[in-house]
């Protein structure tokens, strides 16, 4: 799958230096520039940016940090990063948000049947192609400044609580510690009362490989 | 009385409903207390109760087996560690394993596609039936698999389980 030769050792969360923190914030601004860029094109509004955070955080404090609380009702749309810099991609919102973000997208045409969740069909695969098109200008982006050969997966929607959807990611970071690195920029539509969370958090090799090519190796 | 294995977070103040977070198991023998393991995914909740000496405990497992991670981790974190430790911290309660009556919630699968192959939400459920099954305990009641997360209570009073789901009342198991 990699295109690129090792860079640098895996990087444990918990270990990260404040320069390297801040080298991260960084990368997330440059991605998150560009997918505000993107979104602001498919909807035709602008739209705004949060200054990305830059969190290490255990991974039972996870789900309330991002949604409030983990029985919290949100979609949610999952991507993997694949490539140099392995990690996942979430963009997580309220269900009302998603559902008017989706309504806005069709402009009208038969949203197709309806999930359990008020969904239509249509309207479901126009917020995992939301999900997609945010995901890969954010990656084009990180490639663009790292040279890492960086690529999403296919969106996939969940709706339903968020500690169950974000379990989903954090179980596998689980694997190989005890804490996350979440990088996490807070996307607005300016014209239209709607907002959501876009989460990046790199694997331990995938954060090795980015602080190794931004020259903030540990 | 309540003693948590918690991977990180400090003991939230004293609430009728103590939650158990991801990785985490607690026990109680609080009068009037609930457990929840909130938002449980790919997670499984085992909640085991002691009628008799009215202890109940419940761990939020995330992983299948501790021997494939690269961090070992808090023991309520994996299947196999999770029943062991869950069952010392009732029987410092005054729980007696033989009394134990033990439900599970959980293992669903969240995402269909991006997922891959790996369906660790089934392995969780194997995983933890084989764990409960070691230390000679049977599953009285079991909500696992699909694809919906679920919400895993338990009060220590009467040892009365629930499950929700959203936009669905909670039931009984």
């Amino acid at each position: 799958m990699s295109t690129h030769e090792t860079d640098g050792p895996a990087v444990a969360p918990g270990a990260l230096a404040a320069l390297q923190l801040d080298a991260l914030r960084e990368i997330g601004n440059i991605g998150a520039g560009n997918a505000a860029t993107s979104l602001s094109q498919l909807v035709g509004h602008p739209v705004g940016m949060s200054v990305p955070s830059v969190r290490v955080l255990p991974l039972d404090q996870v789900p309330a940090a991002v949604a409030g609380s983990e029985d919290a009702l949100v979609a949610a749309i999952y991507l993997r990063v694949l490539g140099d810099a392995p990690g996942h991609i979430m963009f997580v919102l309220t269900l009302e948000d998603a559902r008017s973000i989706a309504a806005s997208l069709l402009g009208g045409m038969d949203p197709g049947t309806r999930d359990a969740f008020g969904l239509g069909e249509m309207e479901r695969s126009a917020l995992a192609e939301v999900g997609n098109i945010l995901t890969s200008a954010y990656l084009i982006a990180m490639t663009q400044f790292t040279g890492l050969s960086l690529e999403p997966s296919p969106p996939d929607l969940g709706v339903d609580m968020a500690g169950a959807l974000l379990g989903y990611v954090l179980s596998e970071v689980a694997l190989s510690g005890d804490v996350a690195l979440v990088i996490e920029t807070a996307f607005e539509e300016l014209d239209e009362p709607v907002s959501g969370d876009f989460l990046f958090i790199p694997t331990p090799a995938g954060l090795g490989a980015v602080l190794a090519r931004l020259g903030v190796p540990s | 009385m309540t003693t948590r294995l918690a991977p990180s977070s400090p003991l939230g103040s004293p609430r009728a409903t103590i939650k158990v977070g991801l990785g985490q198991l607690v026990a109680s023998n609080e009068r009037g207390a609930g457990l929840a393991a909130l938002g449980l995914g790919s997670c499984i909740g085992i909640a085991a109760y002691d009628p008799e000496a009215r202890v109940a405990g419940m761990a939020h497992v995330m992983l299948p087996d501790s021997t494939l991670a690269s961090a070992p981790g808090p023991p309520g974190k994996y299947a196999d560690t999770a029943v062991p430790a869950l069952l010392e911290e009732m029987r410092r309660l005054g729980a007696s394993p033989g009394r134990l009556v033990v439900k599970i919630a959980g293992g669903a699968q969240m995402f269909a596609t991006a997922g891959g192959t790996l369906n660790i939400g089934a392995r969780n459920a194997v995983s933890v039936r084989a764990a409960l099954a070691a230390a000679g305990l049977r599953v009285r009641a079991a909500e696992t698999g699909g694809t919906s997360g679920r919400t895993l209570e338990l009060w220590v009073d009467d040892g009365r389980t629930t499950v929700r789901v959203v936009g669905r009342e909670s039931v009984e198991i």
